[in-house]
């Protein structure tokens, strides 16, 4: 997943859109921080894109809640982390 | 009209057979959880009070595309006994089925709930609880946890559409009072402010209220049936 298709996906969620979004934009604890409303229906977006590709997105992990190292600290990180997972997948299967 | 699904934990014996049972014989599709393993179609066997066992019968609904209406966690234990004389496995038993498998049950399923737009939870407390019964402490500490958890949980999902309340009956005939004398469930019945023993049905009939459209403003209670 390119951290594009992860921003596409906050822009149908937030209902104010924030003046600029970008794959390095702080989404916790920064002046575009989300919701916890929001962040759990990205989640679900994340997790339907997984199962499209044929894995499970683990969402509920420690590293996920982790203030300093989350998973959702931007839209590039939580790229990062679905392709890891995705990889990990692949490798296992 | 659209059958809805429901998801009955504990499903095989006790309340939760029992509440299973009537919610197919009124139209709902049932998804029952249990220990047990089960030669039926929709039934998954799970300890409830394992985090990976509930996220694998997650992931195989999700994997199906089951949209889910209604959760309700029956699955519990008791044991009656003096905290005093309780030994230490029988209490992390009883707090990690009754509580612990409630939260993981409720996190880990609710996102089916949300993805169906809104639905119910109803978890199953007790009517000690409120009485602050003798020879139940550790039982009654780990259904406070579920009222107490209940509630605020009510208040994180209802921004989806979801309402969470508990149940809380008194003594029922099922295999949860086997070591309880005539008098002790007297005795508790006679502080019930309808003193009689339920049902199952009556339960069954509360579940099905919570589970009605009725209900959708009705969240973070707990339902002291027979009332205190």
């Amino acid at each position: 997943m390119h951290p594009l298709q992860v921003i596409e996906f906050l822009k149908e969620i937030l209902e104010e859109q924030p003046s600029e979004l970008t794959e390095e934009s702080t989404l916790i604890g920064g002046n575009t921080s989300i919701d916890s409303m929001s962040l759990v229906q990205l989640c679900l977006k994340l997790e339907e894109s997984a199962i499209d590709n044929g894995f499970v997105f683990d969402w509920t992990s420690e590293k996920a809640m982790s203030s300093m190292n989350s998973v959702f600290r931007t839209p590039r990180s939580i790229s990062d982390e679905f392709n890891s997972q995705m990889n990990r997948a692949k490798l296992s299967s | 009209m659209i059958m809805q699904t429901i998801i009955v934990t504990g499903a095989t014996s006790g309340i939760g057979l029992e509440i299973k049972q009537y919610l197919r014989t009124s139209g709902y599709k049932v998804i029952s959880i249990s220990r047990r393993e089960l030669d039926e179609p929709n039934h998954f066997s799970c300890d409830i009070s394992c985090f990976n066992s509930v996220k694998d019968v997650y992931t195989q609904l999700l994997k199906s595309r089951e949209r889910v209406y209604g959760l309700i966690n029956c699955a519990g234990i008791a044991s009656m006994n003096l905290a005093l004389t309780t030994p230490d496995s029988v209490t992390q038993k009883i707090i990690a089925v009754n509580l612990v498998g409630t939260i993981f049950s409720s996190q880990i399923f609710a996102p089916l709930l949300i993805r169906n737009g809104g639905g119910r939870i109803i978890n199953f407390s007790t009517i000690a609880v409120h009485i602050g019964l003798a020879g139940e402490s550790v039982y009654v500490a780990s259904k406070s946890g579920v009222e107490g958890f209940s509630r605020s949980f009510a208040n994180e999902v209802s921004k989806f559409g979801i309402t969470v309340n508990c149940i809380a009956p008194g003594p029922i005939k099922t295999n949860l009072l086997k070591g309880i004398t005539n008098q002790q469930i007297k005795n508790i019945v006679d502080r019930q402010i309808i003193k009689r023993i339920m049902s199952p049905s009556d339960v069954s009939q509360l579940v099905s209220l919570l589970l009605s459209a009725s209900s959708e403003n009705l969240t973070g209670q707990v339902l002291n049936l027979g009332g205190v």
